[in-house]
């Protein structure tokens, strides 16, 4: 009887939304959308929001990845939220997964051939996140991938070397500096611009690494953050071990 | 002159800071998150005698809206985030008695609590509410299982999945109105509402009242509130009354409001409403468990303000908007003594706490409490319910006020209850500590001040009709 009630409530749903999406034109020209309305100076703008991005981006922000200046610059307050997010996700792991009295887990040595592997591949894991994060304003990638690959040389690391801890109170410590700079980039917009997270560095020859202001400095310390991060709750999850 | 986006800012500078802090005196995180809270609520006042004259908006990144994200602040908003954090103020000197290891997290966790429900009421940007509503959920998550024993991990678990849920069908309500609008903008929306199909509009509607339903405890997306507010540690469960629950209806009411523009009489909101008032007054008069009582009342009381709402006149929203204020305070209130009578009666029964309130440090603000959310003259939940009550009234919806009326009774019964045994003559009396009863005499102190000197808070809520009409 659930089984069926929950079959129902789900094919109900299904219709309802597929119902309401097959309503709306997918993959329509961007001259079709239309046009935004600003509320405050109270005018309605000659072209759409995206067509707007694609237009002026490169100059409004100075990056070449339109991407990347919608997530940092343009909406760079709810990428400021969403790293918070991932910071709380984070914290609750490791509140959840503190224990008082260590139950210590006996585990084996890996091989020789992961050993040696991840010895080799570490630094250049590294590295590739690092690139990746680095020319978030130019190529395709930013502060959340690389972040991430960053934190999977260290769950390498994990696999390779059972008894390999990363130091907590080093996580911690540039997981806070990093989002200390993201505040601190958003306020210092704020004093010299009057606008919170104004991209307040000169945007620089498009296309160049020196570019896009403020965006390069925001996703490397997304980068340092989310790497940190996500290796503080593969460290929690593994526990203590011998 | 305040930026709103201070609010928001300087908790997280404080959150990301605490880390740090930690390494050297844990002692010291504590008494930052008291100044975090503190320096917030100052903000928040002062934001509130700004915004008097003609809502502030704060645009961020300097592109202007709907490019960037804006904030926006009316005097209705910037009442409900100073509400909200001077009541997380007054929680987090009440924080001071959590003990469980690791505090560093937990202060962080709820900094962070306070600065996601804040940024829910101060944002003028769609996407936007829904980072912070994923800020304030996940990090109610994480404070909702600290104690870590079965209750809480219970309670955490439904949340988790529930509150999952309904953010996903936020999510999907804003895909819907973006895909046919191409614009996240609140005030952009309301302007073009009008041109979206009906169809998607009422499916957009829906996703979104249901989501943001969930943290407003509407029937039936509230089976994880009893769990919960039983399991979590007492100061959240304090805080989860007064902080994400108020910032998940404020939400509710921009979304009715601010981008549908709905005026008139609602009956889909009102019902849900009704039933959430019956849902939670009916069980909560059957409860032996203290906290579940009071986390079922808080369910009906959710569903007071969500009818007042609903009824959609002027002096009914006012209504609503001064029941969320009562709520906030009074709740906050109870959960505290809530938190000292099962200290004190070592049980979460009510049965076994005879006589525990009879301490008048305790018992004073505990009446006070007890009897501003029944209501009673001349304290704040007075204004709140007569105001509804009124707005339907005028309106001649009579057979809802009947039922309203009647679970509003069903409320006096089971608080009488409640206070006949606390203050019952009983065993000995245990005296609070600091920590302990000066949270709850500044609370029964702003009840009391609320309920006899109303003017202030009236002359906010006369913007009601502007944000009715659409206005920020």
């Amino acid at each position: 009887m659930k089984r069926v009630l929950a079959l129902t409530l789900a094919i109900l749903l299904f219709i309802v939304f597929a119902m309401a999406f097959a309503k709306i034109p997918f993959g329509e020209k961007m001259s079709n959308y239309p046009d935004y309305y600003n509320p405050i100076e109270n005018q309605t703008s000659n072209m759409s929001l995206p067509q707007h991005y694609l237009t002026y981006g490169k100059n409004d922000t100075g990056a070449t990845n339109m991407v990347t200046a919608v997530v940092v610059d343009y909406r760079g307050f709810d990428t400021l939220g969403e790293v918070t997010v991932l910071f709380l996700a984070s914290t609750g792991v490791g509140s959840l997964m503190y224990v008082e009295d260590k139950v210590k887990r006996k585990v084996r040595r890996s091989n020789a051939v992961v050993e040696t592997g991840s010895k080799l591949l570490f630094g250049f894991i590294i590295l590739f996140g690092a690139y990746i994060f680095i020319h978030g304003h130019l190529t395709p990638g930013g502060g959340f991938p690389g972040g991430a690959v960053i934190a999977s040389s260290f769950l390498l690391l994990y696999l390779a070397y059972p008894k390999f801890h990363a130091e907590h109170k080093k996580l911690n410590v540039s997981e806070s500096l990093a989002g200390l700079t993201f505040v601190i980039v958003g306020l210092l917009g704020l004093i010299i611009a009057g606008y919170f997270l104004y991209n307040f560095l000169p945007f620089g020859l498009p296309t160049y690494l020196f570019s896009a202001g403020v965006i390069p400095v925001i996703y490397v310390a997304i980068g340092v953050k989310v790497g940190s991060e996500l290796t503080g709750i593969v460290d929690a999850m593994m526990g203590v071990r011998e | 002159m305040i930026r709103p986006v201070l609010l928001i800012a300087f908790p997280l500078f404080f959150a990301f800071l605490s880390p740090i802090i930690g390494l050297w005196s844990k002692k010291w995180v504590r008494y930052l998150i008291i100044f975090a809270t503190a320096l917030n609520a100052t903000l928040a006042g002062l934001l509130l005698l700004e915004v008097f004259q003609h809502p502030v908006f704060d645009i961020i990144g300097g592109f202007q809206p709907p490019l960037g994200i804006v904030l926006m602040v009316g005097p209705l908003g910037a009442i409900i985030a100073f509400i909200i954090n001077l009541v997380a103020f007054i929680i987090s000197i009440y924080n001071l008695k959590v003990e469980k290891e690791p505090i560093v997290r937990y202060s962080m966790l709820y900094l962070l609590l306070v600065m996601g429900s804040t940024g829910m009421v101060l944002t003028g940007d769609l996407f936007n509410l829904f980072v912070f509503l994923e800020v304030t959920s996940i990090a109610s998550y994480s404070l909702a299982a600290y104690n870590k024993d079965k209750k809480g991990f219970l309670g955490a678990m439904k949340y988790v999945i529930i509150g999952s849920i309904g953010s996903t069908f936020v999510l999907l309500g804003i895909t819907l109105i973006y895909s046919e609008l191409r614009t996240l903008n609140m005030l952009d929306i309301a302007a073009r509402i009008g041109t979206m199909d009906p169809y998607v509009k009422i499916i957009a509607f829906t996703s979104l009242f249901l989501g943001f339903g969930v943290e407003a405890e509407m029937f039936p997306l509230n089976t994880w509130v009893p769990d919960v507010y039983d399991g979590a540690p007492n100061p959240i469960s304090a805080a989860f009354a007064s902080l994400p629950a108020k910032a998940g209806i404020f939400a509710l009411a921009r979304v009715i409001f601010t981008m549908f523009s709905f005026t008139n009489f609602l009956w889909f909101v009102v019902i849900m409403g009704l039933l959430t008032v019956f849902f939670g007054e009916l069980i909560a008069y059957t409860q032996k468990n203290l906290k579940r009582m009071l986390a079922y009342s808080s369910i009906g009381q959710m569903g007071m303000i969500i009818m007042g709402l609903g009824i959609g006149t002027t002096l009914a929203v006012e209504g609503a908007f001064y029941q969320m204020i009562a709520h906030a305070l009074g709740k906050a209130l109870l959960f505290i003594a809530a938190g000292f009578l099962i200290y004190a009666a070592k049980s979460d029964k009510i049965e076994d706490m005879k006589g525990m309130a009879r301490n008048p440090l305790v018992g004073i603000p505990l009446l006070i409490g007890a009897l501003s959310i029944m209501g009673m003259p001349p304290f704040a939940g007075f204004y709140g319910k007569f105001f509804i009550l009124m707005g339907g009234f005028s309106e001649g919806y009579y057979a809802i006020i009947a039922l309203f009326l009647a679970a509003s009774i069903v409320e006096v019964a089971y608080y009488a209850r409640f206070i006949k045994i606390v203050f019952e003559k009983g065993n000995r009396v245990i005296r609070p500590d600091a920590a302990t009863y000066i949270p709850l005499i500044l609370l029964a102190i702003l009840i009391v001040l609320i309920g006899v000197y109303p003017k202030p808070i009236l002359a906010v809520l006369q913007h009601v009709s502007a944000f009715i009409t659409g206005g920020a």
